[in-house]
């Protein structure tokens, strides 16, 4: 049965998150069985990604894992998850972030209400996620937002048809995803419902792309 | 086809500091639910602000609303009850003017509801979120029946706007008390003359209910008040449950 939404989840060494990601993916509400295709692209973890992801039992939807050797482009990554896609619509989940699960609802009840729309846009919130060493959570604090936050890659859901005007994400610059859904604004009608539906994990620590640019480490993963 | 489920809904003054976007995001998250057979019984407290155009406004759009109009500002547990005695259906969903409902939560609760004929009252989490909808924490209370009766004599850990229950047992417990005393902890009071009697739960692991945290909000505005009536009520809890 062709599913209604695919979810693609780019990971790199992310064993200890990416089993809550994709149980937020699953754990959706007012979808029905077989709805939810999960394409997991693995961008050569060295960690134990492979094995645990295999072990999740997606139950009555369905999921992809593919390992490809390790490029560290999260545009080339997500591009390769795209040709992949079979549902009629698009969503992003971030392995070390989480939908809440009234993400896809929330987006349906637009697209019901606005036909002619062709991408809709939740809210995120931020969370704190203290790690020790071995993977557990040690406290989990919700913050507001950053002031400069602008709605984040986790809460688009679009129209498979976008994929014809804009086919792939940018994979030589940074903020390639603001930069893909962007273009997809510019080109399609959308609206932003402003409900919070997604959670942004905020690792203190390790190789988080995102904790490294708020450092001041301007490392490039690109060439 | 008759509605499953009433959505009670009291409100005074939701244009409150000039701005009726709380009130109008209220409404539309309740007439945006994936389950949509319901009536939704609003109740307006004698406002005296632009709040009561606005509600005909919507009426006038949507047949599913039913507005009650008070002669004058009677408070919140009158007005509840008033509320209670309009609503036709056997679940009643219980809303506050300034709080947001996640699409999914009539849905939700009803199947949990349909699947556990003992419960006669389920509470979710909630999520804080400020002014602009931003998300500042969430919070699940004890869901487990008899986990959830002790805590109670510690404290309200049921969110109010995020209930829903059955209409008859609450009706046999008499409603919410018009007792002066719990004045803007009614809700607490309720609770625990219901938990005494009957199966109150919080659904496990899912929060609908986006609970705003605003200066104006009864919580803030009658802090010292609520605290009272709160203490009041962890007796009278010790005593019943």
């Amino acid at each position: 049965m062709k599913p209604l939404f695919s979810v693609i989840i780019p990971t790199f060494n992310r064993a200890a998150f990416i089993k809550r990601s994709i149980g937020s993916v699953l754990d959706q509400d007012c979808v029905y069985a077989g709805d939810i295709q999960i394409i997991v692209i693995d961008d050569g973890s060295g960690d134990q990604t492979d094995q645990i992801v295999s072990k999740i039992d997606p139950g009555k939807h369905s999921i992809i894992y593919e390992k490809i050797a390790h490029i560290g482009q999260p545009g080339t990554v997500r591009n390769l998850a795209l040709k992949k896609v079979e549902g009629d619509f698009v969503c992003y989940c971030d392995s070390d972030d989480l939908w809440l699960p009234h993400h896809l609802a929330t987006a349906m009840q637009e697209f019901k209400k606005y036909p002619h729309l062709y991408m809709v846009s939740n809210f995120w919130g931020l969370a704190k996620f203290t790690v020790c060493p071995d993977g557990r959570i040690l406290n989990e604090y919700v913050v507001p937002p950053h002031p400069k936050n602008i709605v984040n890659t986790n809460c688009r859901v679009h129209r498979k048809e976008c994929l014809n005007v804009v086919s792939s994400f940018n994979t030589s610059c940074w903020g390639e995803d603001q930069d893909f859904f962007g273009r997809i604004e510019t080109k399609y009608p959308q609206s932003k419902t402003g409900i919070v539906t997604s959670v942004n994990g905020y690792i203190r620590g390790g190789n988080n792309l995102t904790y490294l640019f708020d450092q001041g480490v301007k490392q490039r993963y690109y060439t | 086809m008759s509605p499953e489920i009433s959505v009670l809904m009291p409100v005074y003054n939701g244009c409150r500091d000039g701005s009726d976007s709380f009130l109008r995001q209220a409404i539309d998250s309740i007439l945006n639910q994936t389950f949509e057979n319901f009536e939704f019984v609003i109740v307006n407290d004698g406002s005296t602000d632009g709040t009561s155009d606005i509600l005909n406004d919507y009426a006038k759009k949507d047949r599913r609303i039913e507005i009650i109009n008070n002669p004058s500002n009677m408070k919140i547990m009158k007005s509840l009850n008033i509320g209670l005695l309009n609503c036709t259906a056997p679940y009643v969903a219980r809303q506050d003017a300034d709080d947001i409902s996640t699409v999914t939560r009539l849905e939700v609760q009803k199947k949990f509801m349909d699947d556990r004929p003992e419960t006669v009252l389920c509470g979710t989490g909630m999520y804080v979120i400020d002014e602009g909808n931003h998300l500042i924490m969430e919070i699940q209370h004890p869901c487990n029946y008899q986990v959830l009766r002790n805590s109670l004599k510690n404290g309200c850990f049921i969110v109010h706007g995020s209930v829903m229950f059955r209409k008859d047992p609450v009706m046999e417990v008499g409603g919410y008390s018009t007792d002066q005393q719990y004045l803007h902890a009614e809700d607490y009071e309720l609770w625990v003359r219901l938990a005494s009697r009957y199966v109150v739960e919080n659904i496990p692991n899912r929060t609908l209910y986006f609970h705003r945290d605003h200066k104006s909000k009864i919580g803030n505005v009658f802090k010292k008040e609520q605290e009272i009536a709160t203490r009041r009520i962890m007796d009278l809890a010790r005593k019943m449950l």
